[in-house]
This record gives structure tokens, C-alpha cells and sequence, in this order.
């Protein structure tokens, strides 16, 4: 366990012994009534499919009659639900569509840990919101992975929907790589529940959580830069800062991370120190390869488009494809046709 | 008969409250030593007070909830719930999905301390990686003595000194020194 020592984590501890149950204005602390009553707790934890705990989810547990208690999971993925008379209960998680979680394991909470002699607030289970179905837009940088997250659907689920076939299609079966005002419909979202006893810990995966995200570096011959060290640093939708990640290029000059499908922006640092080379990119960017914006983006992405990218193919753009193609030995056509189209596909693996 | 004042009342009753403030000054002084001796007793007194307000209107009323609270404002600004860099702090202490106060209190706790510790891992290896200098001070040093000695700091060049042989000139800049206003300075006399 990390050991904190930040002036706001000390001053947190010397919080903590202040008395939880005396107002500021009381003069005494209120009696613990039920201080003899021995409750249960259930503890919730979401991860990843890397095992990562997952911020923000909420979890519901519903009693028989109806009542419910709703939590939140901390940035360390667990919810702990405590005050629960022994028993069973229905566990979910309403935010999210059946097929986008699953229950990992169940363990028994240890002795201490499953006890409390608190009572748990029961509440009436609130009124779901009606959820149809809707159709998003798509914006520069979304990809199925990103608004599968947003709207609380594990991303196969989206993309093999039968009404998003038309879409499917046309981007040639690639979820990642859309273009804007491409319209995605979000199917109504179907809500499933799990039996979860007091006194247990029950681990849950969010399907589809984390991302790869995979960059390769390759030297102007098309050789990859192997086994060099790199940092990788991320932004999120949110904002919220991310861990940096260290590491060293694979044999195929890939840096391969999982990384929140939330990310917009990456930074890698290779050879970090006094040779240190700095690249940005725009996660989720690319447009498909078959418009003019895609191709000069990936000819750029080679090192052979200098423009910026402007979405018409003009003279610097055929020297481009000239030059791609030349260093290929394809027919040099200075046009984006078919085996150039493929070449290019191939040598930017997207 | 001993007879207690309705004005008396209200004070015993303030009586806790007062202690409370006194006790989170203290706190302050011991675990933001930089943030409290920046204000005077009376402004960080103000400081507290009004978070306890602050605390109550998120439903925060305990005496370790409004420690928390205030601990979370010395760390990132007296007026850190409604700082509009800040709204993901807003957002959590009004978090619907969450029903009791503390809980959206301890979620937040959580969360800063999360942040600080990713960011705080995030320097240490970039420290490491050579991308930061690792002896940047982190903590205000002394700069050394200041310079008391006059309008001419050191760096700059100091006029000579005017010697007792130097003939002083009438500055025409000046209007004091000017013959005309010296002249009708003499006539108003006269009249």
C-alpha cells in the first residue's frame, strides 16, 4: 500500500480523529443507539479487463421489498455497501448494459472487515429514466470504444448491433476509425442483476475497459526503432491526470498500452533524457483511409506528406504518392489507386 | 433565582462553535503552516467560518466532515468548490447517485488523494528518466538578504557624489525653482 505523505494526507489522518457523530454546534456527541447491532458488509470491486480498478461506477443492491442502496466506486474501484442485515440481495449495476459486465469472483470477506454495527439507509429504488434508443453523432477523435464507455455498452455490442450494420459496412468493419457525421445508434440498454450475499466481495469486470492503444516508430527505411526506452503520458476526456507509463519499444518498434478508452491524447517521449524525441498524437483522429484527409494523414504519418493536411489532393499530395509508391515499387500513377491504397493500409496497420 | 438572558443563551450556544474554529486554526497552523501564516489570525478566522457555512450547505455537519472539508480548501483554495477549474469537485460533492453527504465527502477525499499520487509517481519517473532536474527545490528557500540600501540597487551604477565644489544649477523642470514663479511669488509679497 502506497504511503502518503502530502500535507492533505496527514491532515486527513488528524481529521479522522475528530468525532463523526458530534456537530460542529453540539456539545456533546450524539449516543450510538445501535451500537450492539452487528451488520454485514458487501464489498463491490469493478475493474478492468486488466485487473485495474475503475472510478465511477455506480452499483445498486435491491431488497426483496424493493428498498435499494445506490454507491459509487472509488478511484480504486471498490464500493463497500455497509449495514446489511445477513441475507441475499439483487446486486447491479444500472448505468451499464447487461453484456457490459460480468461477475468475476466471490470470496467471503474476513472476519473484521465483514462485521459493522451500522444500519444501512434503505431508500425506495429510484425511477429508472426512460431509455430508448438514440442515434449519436460522430465527432473528430470518437470511436465506438469511446462512446461505448460513455453510454455503458461493451463496444462489440454497439458495433454488431443489427441498426449500425449500414455503418459497419461502409467504414469496412473498423470500429476505431470513423468519420465525423457518421451517426451511430445506441440501442436501449438492457439491465441484468446478480445474487450478492452480506459478508462477501464480489469482484466485477467491465467488458471492454481498458483500450489498447498501439504506436509503432519506425525509422526512415521503414525499420522499426526496436528496444528503445519511451514514456507515454495520456489526456483524458475528463482531464483527470493518468499514469505515466515507462517502457521500452518491442522488436517490431511497437509501444503497446492499455490506456482509458477516454483518452484523447497521447504523448511518447523516446529516449527520454538528452536525446529525448517528443511525438503527440490525437487519439481516435484518423479518418478511414479511403478519404482524401485519411491517406494524407497516414503518407504524413510515413514522413513523405510535409502539407498540412487540407483535404485536397493537390501537387504536394502526388509527390507524396509518388514518392510512397517509388519506395513500394508500385507503378508511380502520382493517384491514390487501389494497390497504393493497400500498400499504404498495410504499412500503417490501420 | 438565577436567572438566564435569552442573549446569554445564544452566546453558551455559540460557545461550541467558537472552541471549533479555534481548534481548526490550530489545525491549520500545524498542517498548512504556508497557507495559514500567509493570512492574519482574523482573515483565516473569516476563512474558517465561512467554510463551515460552506460545509453545512453540502450537507456537512460533523465535526470530522467540516475537518475534511476544511483540509480539502487549504489544499486547493479557500473557494475550491466553486472554482470553475475545479467543477469535478462540485460535481462530486453534489453528486446525486450518492445520498449521504459523507460518503460524497469520502469519495472526494479519495479522489484527491488519488490524483495527488499519480501526479506525485509521475514526477518521481520522470525525475528518474532524466526529464525533470532532480534538484529542483520543491520548497520556497531564502533568497538571501534583501537590499535596504536605498533607491540604487546593487546592480546599477550609483551617481558620483556631489562635491562641495560643484555649482548648483537652477533645474528648469522644476517650477519651483523657475524665475517666473519666483518672480510673482515676490509681487504677491509686495502687494
Amino acid at each position: 500500500m502506497t504511503t502518503d505523505h502530502t500535507a492533505l494526507a496527514q491532515a486527513e489522518q488528524a481529521a479522522l480523529a475528530q468525532n463523526d457523530t458530534q456537530a460542529v454546534e453540539a456539545t456533546a456527541a450524539a449516543c450510538p443507539l445501535s451500537a450492539q447491532t452487528v451488520n454485514k458488509v458487501l464489498e463491490i470491486r469493478v475493474v478492468g479487463e486488466d485487473g485495474e480498478g475503475i472510478d465511477g461506477v455506480e452499483v445498486r443492491v435491491t431488497r426483496d421489498d424493493g428498498q435499494a442502496l445506490l454507491g459509487k466506486t472509488s478511484p480504486a474501484g471498490g464500493y463497500r455497501f455497509k449495514g446489511l442485515p445477513p441475507g441475499a440481495y439483487q446486486l447491479s449495476l444500472p448505468r451499464l448494459d447487461e453484456e457490459a459486465w460480468q461477475v468475476k469472483t466471490t470470496l467471503d470477506l474476513a472476519e473484521p472487515d465483514a462485521n459493522c454495527s451500522v444500519t444501512a439507509a434503505w431508500q425506495s429504488a429510484p425511477e429508472a429514466p426512460p431509455d430508448s434508443q438514440q442515434v449519436h453523432v460522430i465527432k473528430q477523435g470518437e470511436c465506438i470504444g469511446k462512446i461505448a464507455e460513455h453510454y455503458g455498452f461493451f463496444p462489440a455490442t454497439l458495433w454488431n448491433h443489427g441498426t449500425n450494420a449500414a455503418l459497419k459496412e461502409l467504414r469496412h468493419g473498423n470500429m476505431y476509425i470513423l468519420l465525423e457525421n457518421d451517426k451511430v445508434v445506441i440501442p436501449e440498454k438492457r439491465q441484468k442483476s446478480e445474487v450478492a450475499e452480506a459478508g462477501k466481495q464480489i469482484t466485477i469486470e467491465r467488458r471492454g475497459v481498458p483500450e489498447s492503444l498501439n504506436i509503432r516508430f519506425l525509422d526512415y527505411d521503414e525499420s522499426p526503432k526496436a528496444h528503445i526506452p519511451y514514456l507515454l503520458s495520456l489526456k483524458t476526456l475528463q482531464g483527470a491526470p493518468v499514469g505515466e507509463i515507462s517502457g521500452q519499444t518491442d522488436e517490431n518498434g511497437f509501444v503497446s498500452q492499455a490506456v482509458p478508452p477516454s483518452a484523447t491524447q497521447a504523448t511518447v517521449v523516446l529516449n527520454p533524457g538528452t536525446q529525448a524525441e517528443t511525438h503527440l498524437f490525437n487519439i481516435g483522429h484518423a479518418n478511414p483511409i479511403d478519404t482524401t484527409s485519411g491517406w494524407q494523414a497516414r503518407l504524413k504519418a510515413l514522413g513523405y506528406h510535409y502539407a498540412e493536411d487540407d483535404d485536397e489532393p493537390g501537387e504536394r499530395s502526388e509527390m507524396a504518392i509518388r514518392e510512397f509508391q517509388r519506395f513500394k515499387q508500385l507503378e508511380e500513377t502520382g493517384e491514390m489507386d487501389e494497390a497504393t491504397r493497400s500498400a499504404l493500409s498495410s504499412s500503417t496497420l490501420s | 433565582m438565577l436567572l438566564i438572558r435569552t442573549t446569554q443563551i445564544q452566546a453558551l450556544a455559540q460557545l461550541p462553535r467558537r472552541q471549533f474554529i479555534a481548534e481548526m486554526m490550530e489545525h491549520l497552523y500545524r498542517y498548512f503552516p504556508t497557507q495559514a501564516w500567509l493570512l492574519t489570525r482574523d482573515e483565516l478566522r473569516s476563512h474558517v467560518e465561512h467554510l463551515l457555512d460552506r460545509a453545512a450547505s453540502y450537507g456537512l455537519t460533523s465535526r470530522q466532515q467540516v475537518c475534511r472539508f476544511i483540509n480539502l480548501a487549504a489544499t486547493y483554495g479557500w473557494t475550491f468548490d466553486s472554482d470553475p477549474d475545479l467543477l469535478w469537485m462540485h460535481d462530486i460533492l453534489t453528486d446525486g447517485a450518492l445520498v449521504e453527504p459523507g460518503e460524497r465527502l469520502n469519495r472526494l477525499v479519495e479522489s484527491c488523494l488519488h490524483r495527488q499520487r499519480i501526479e506525485a509517481r509521475n514526477l518521481a519517473q520522470r525525475r528518474a528518466l532524466g526529464l525533470v532536474p532532480a534538484d529542483v527545490p520543491t520548497v520556497l528557500q531564502p533568497q538571501g538578504a534583501a537590499d535596504h540600501s536605498g533607491p540604487w540597487p546593487f546592480e546599477m551604477v550609483r551617481p558620483e557624489p556631489i562635491s562641495p565644489q560643484t555649482e548648483l544649477k537652477p533645474n528648469p523642470a522644476d517650477h519651483r525653482l523657475s524665475d517666473a514663479l519666483y518672480g510673482a511669488e515676490e509681487t504677491f509679497v509686495d502687494d
